[in-house]
């Protein structure tokens, strides 16, 4: 009827509810020990969560919240009757689909239906939804394929710490010119030197030192743009921009999935909030026309 | 720029964002009955809500001017679990205690 490694899972939380000395054990307690269950951790990263912060919000809040429930003798350790209901969810959900055994994804599906849960609540605020879970256990689907926009929501609560995957962003939607000439993928220019001295000297400023190059197509106004990150690589280039990296910004890209109004606009203030950040980049925008 | 908006995405769709509410506590509060004896419910309170001797005699004297009393504040499981053990526990001594849950 449950699964071994179930069973594992419940005799833990048993073992939580005993180490903070508590009487009951709780649906916080349950998911604390879910999550060094093997079948939940496979759906808690594939629907991108961070176990470390989920662990330490259940950690405080049962240190915290529930003190009450100290024993003060030496009572049998016993479930609450949310945490009743939830097994039981799980085991007449796994009996009425014709499975022989209840594991750790189900008791995470069946969590889902209690209300005003604590445990549920801190799932939640992770963005993490029973459909997520669902989706995962029935057809493998993680969050990420199909769910960039809240990729992109956890950029604005901790752009900080995430430097990786800032990274991985600008990755996405910017290509590195600096590293393409590395790579050998742009080729030394020739002509325009006027030009790129003049950008040169305008990006040396200390202020107003905004270039921006106008012409007819095709007249090579990226090509400026490569020729001045060619420039840099081979350390041609006054000290101060000497360390700055030309970073072409691929706006196609970050139009491109824009499902909701603002989503393109997070997207580029977010781009634009890290550039202010570090200090040594330069973007350079490939937009037809500026207003 | 605004003109490769407009090709693009010519609709707009409006995004729906579920607030996360946090959960709320929960009170649990014994009612007045006339036929429970006072030794009785100040026994169950120390029992069930580990509350010392004073704080129980306190609780059971609220109940029984006030008509009810509030025994503790706790999340809506173990709320309902308390609920659930008071009247469990009354039914078996064969007492009509009520207890109930209220939102905070």
């Amino acid at each position: 009827m449950i699964s071994d490694e179930f069973e594992k899972t419940l005799q833990r939380t048993q073992s939580y509810a005993k180490k903070f000395g508590h009487f009951y054990m709780t649906l916080e307690h349950l998911l604390l020990s879910l999550l060094d269950d093997q079948d939940v951790k496979k759906i808690l990263s594939a629907c991108s969560i961070d176990e470390k912060i989920l662990r330490t919000d259940l950690e405080d809040f049962i240190k915290k919240n529930l003190k009450e429930l100290e024993k003060t003798n030496d009572d049998e350790i016993k479930p609450t009757l949310g945490f009743q209901r939830v097994i039981q969810r799980a085991v007449i959900h796994v009996q009425s689909s014709g499975n022989e055994e209840a594991n750790g994804a189900n008791v995470l599906v069946a969590l889902f239906s209690e209300r005003e849960s604590h445990a549920v609540y801190f799932l939640q605020q992770q963005n993490l939804t029973r459909l997520d879970v669902v989706d995962y256990i029935s057809h493998g689907i993680g969050k990420d394929e199909n769910a960039g926009t809240q990729q992109d929501e956890k950029f604005d609560e901790n752009t900080e710490s995430s430097t990786d995957s800032m990274n991985s962003f600008l990755e996405k939607y910017c290509v590195n010119l600096n590293r393409q000439v590395v790579q050998k993928k742009i080729d030394p220019i020739i002509g325009r030197a006027k030009e790129i001295e003049r950008t040169i000297h305008i990006l040396s400023r200390r202020n107003k030192n905004n270039p921006i190059f106008v012409g007819d197509p095709g007249v090579g106004k990226t090509a400026l743009a490569e020729g001045l990150a060619f420039k840099i690589v081979n350390r041609e280039v006054p000290d101060s921009i000497q360390n700055t990296t030309i970073y072409s910004l691929d706006l196609g890209g970050m139009l491109a999935g824009t499902k909701f109004r603002g989503d393109f606009e997070d997207r580029l203030k977010k781009l634009i909030n890290f550039f202010e950040k570090n200090s040594n980049f330069i973007i350079f925008n490939f937009c037809k026309t500026f207003h | 720029m605004s003109d490769n908006f407009k090709q693009i995405s010519s609709e707009t769709l409006t995004k729906t964002r579920n607030k996360v509410k946090k959960p709320k506590l929960y009170k649990v509060i014994l009612l007045n009955d006339d036929y429970t004896p006072m030794e009785y419910v100040v026994k169950l309170i120390k029992t069930v809500f580990s509350r010392n001797e004073e704080d129980a005699v306190n609780i059971m004297l609220m109940v029984h001017k006030k008509g009810s009393g509030v025994c503790g504040v706790y999340t809506k499981e173990i709320a309902e679990t308390k609920v659930f053990t008071v009247e469990k526990m009354a039914k078996n001594d064969q007492h009509p205690l009520k207890c109930v849950m209220e939102q905070e």
